[in-house]
């Protein structure tokens, strides 16, 4: 857990980080988000020193941050950054063992480890006697991803990682990044501009303008908690379209007992995302729609009603 | 392996092979163009090529191995957080010896050191420095700043960063400034002839003083070969580096 407190920044007259509270919490994925300028890359290269704050507190897991030094700090941070950073006279091998050698590892316990890191990143084992300048753009980040995570650090600083790679690309390093998250779960603080990314990852999103926190919660709750204005326009008017995308039917489908198969309505099965089945729903001018298992077998009806909780809140209200 | 290299290190080979047949048997030129080489001046000179080869390069490697040590010393201090204000200041101060015609340092030594080789080896020295100092701190300075944030980001030190890092990537530029440097030393160290220094400035100086062309061709055409081959040297050390990063 990070705790921040009274974060502030200042750089000559200009304050780029102004007095943020907050609790970042273990194992999730926090997305700070916010237009350029905003502060969030400072706030995040707060948490491992890259910068240190004019005034506030930042600790990780009740301990003072200050109280460690910046370097024996960072080799217990993952860090990934926008351009990679991979150094280019190491190969890939040498690039993910930087922070384990600079821990003192024993050769055979680094071998192990990039191994393992390799596979988890789905790059081939071959690619460790690899220059960087050979990789292409997604398996550089990968391997900035992998070598972040070398030293097992529970804590992972990620600022704008897959902002250097094309959309298509990035997509794949976002549906890899969170499977490999449901796996390790850390705690990531993860920076972009980019909404979508934010949907996609985020566990909690933390909205940031001129230097302050403007908003901190579960992506559905900027929609259940009427949202101040800024947010709202912020995170875009088809915000809560894209939201759905995060959910599955499996989750939001009235059960029907028996069988009802001749209804004639398309069918989607449990694993499709709810995006898809309103996309479905609105493009064929329908009211319902049947969901099926993997085995095909009928599982219940979705209709627009099923997911009136999910913005909603608990306590309902259409 | 690519057949270029090879063929870079066959020329740089040939060269000093060239240059070194030229110093012991330089009267093969001599019976080549005879005509070129006929002797009209008195002066005879009384120091073997070879010797002068020797006295040459011993001079211009002790000058550019102390200039290449204190200028990459000072463009390593100079990345350092609390020298960053002196930058300015070690490459004003480097300028100024360079824009320093290096006989007016040998003149104004000469009380001091004495003739021949210190005042020389000190002129050279000051003349070696801005080039390699120059390269060494644009070097550091152009290297991917996400290369250098992540090297820091990661846990390494300040001297951590820059002997695994700064130093290793900057080290084509700085190859490439010692390059200019030593090139640059090798012509300027003709002047040490006139306090006494020797080298290939002695037949220059007294062909020049004599009015003999032959003489001046004795200690010119070595140092042009000698130029030329340091030259090509570094040029491929300088790609060695450049294709390891």
């Amino acid at each position: 857990m990070i705790t921040l407190e009274g974060v502030t920044k200042q750089f000559g007259t200009v304050e780029a980080v102004r007095g943020v509270d907050a609790t970042i919490r273990e194992g999730e994925i926090t997305v700070l988000i916010g237009p350029s300028g905003c502060g969030k890359s400072t706030l995040l290269r707060m948490i491992n020193r890259m910068i240190e704050p004019s005034s506030g507190r930042i600790s990780i897991s009740g301990e003072d941050v200050r109280n460690t030094p910046p370097e024996l700090l960072r080799r217990r941070i993952g860090y990934v950054i926008q351009n990679v950073g991979l150094f280019p006279h190491y190969t890939v091998f040498e690039n993910i063992s930087v922070v384990p050698r600079l821990l003192g590892w024993k050769r055979p316990r680094i071998e192990e480890r990039v191994t393992e890191l390799l596979d988890l990143m789905g790059l081939e084992r071959s690619f460790a006697q690899k220059k960087p300048r050979e990789l292409s753009g997604g398996e550089a980040q990968r391997v900035g991803v992998a070598r972040a995570l070398a030293a097992n650090p529970p804590l992972l600083l990620m600022d704008e990682p897959f902002g250097a790679v094309d959309p298509q690309n990035r997509a794949r390093l976002q549906t890899e990044f969170d499977r490999i998250q449901k796996q390790l779960r850390k705690t990531v603080v993860f920076v972009t501009h980019d909404v979508e990314e934010a949907i996609r990852l985020a566990d909690r999103i933390a909205v940031m303008r001129d230097g302050r926190l403007v908003g901190h919660s579960s992506p559905e709750d900027f929609i259940r908690q009427s949202a101040p204005p800024f947010i709202s326009e912020f995170l875009g008017a088809d915000y809560s379209l894209n939201l759905l995308a995060r959910h599955r039917l499996r989750d939001h489908y009235r059960p029907t007992r028996g069988t009802a198969r001749g209804t004639g309505n398309p069918t989607l099965p449990e694993t499709a995302s709810v995006k898809e089945a309103v996309a479905l729903l609105v493009t064929r001018q329908l009211r319902e729609l049947t969901v099926h298992d993997e085995a095909g077998a009928v599982l219940g009806t979705f209709t627009l009603d099923c997911i009136k909780n999910l913005f909603g809140g608990e306590s309902g209200g259409s | 392996m690519d057949r270029e290299p090879i063929l870079r290190w066959v020329k740089t080979a040939f060269l000093v092979a060239v240059f070194i047949l030229l110093v012991f048997n330089f009267h093969w030129l001599e019976q080549l163009a005879p005509s070129l080489f006929a002797r009209r001046g008195i002066m005879i000179e009384r120091i073997p090529l070879p010797v002068s080869a020797w006295q040459h390069i011993y001079l211009v490697s002790i000058s550019s191995f102390l200039s290449i040590l204190c200028a990459v010393f000072l463009g390593t201090i100079a990345f350092f957080p609390f020298a960053r204000d002196f930058k300015e200041l070690f490459v004003d101060l480097s300028s100024l010896g360079e824009t320093f015609p290096s006989v007016a340092i040998i003149a104004l030594t000469v009380p001091v050191l004495g003739y021949g080789f210190w005042p020389t080896l000190l002129a050279l020295y000051i003349y070696g420095i801005l080039p390699v100092l120059r390269n060494t701190i644009t070097g550091i300075e152009n290297i991917d700043p996400g290369v250098m944030d992540a090297a820091s980001g990661m846990g390494m030190n300040t001297g951590e960063v820059l002997l695994k890092v700064a130093l290793p990537l900057a080290l084509p530029v700085i190859i490439a400034g010692i390059r200019t440097s030593v090139i640059i030393n090798i012509g300027a160290a003709t002047i040490g002839a006139t306090v006494g220094a020797g080298g290939f400035g002695v037949p220059i100086i007294s062909g020049i003083r004599s009015y003999d062309i032959a003489l001046v061709l004795r200690g010119s055409i070595p140092v042009a070969l000698l130029a030329v081959a340091a030259d090509s040297l570094f040029s491929n050390l300088e790609a060695i580096f450049e294709a390891r990063r």
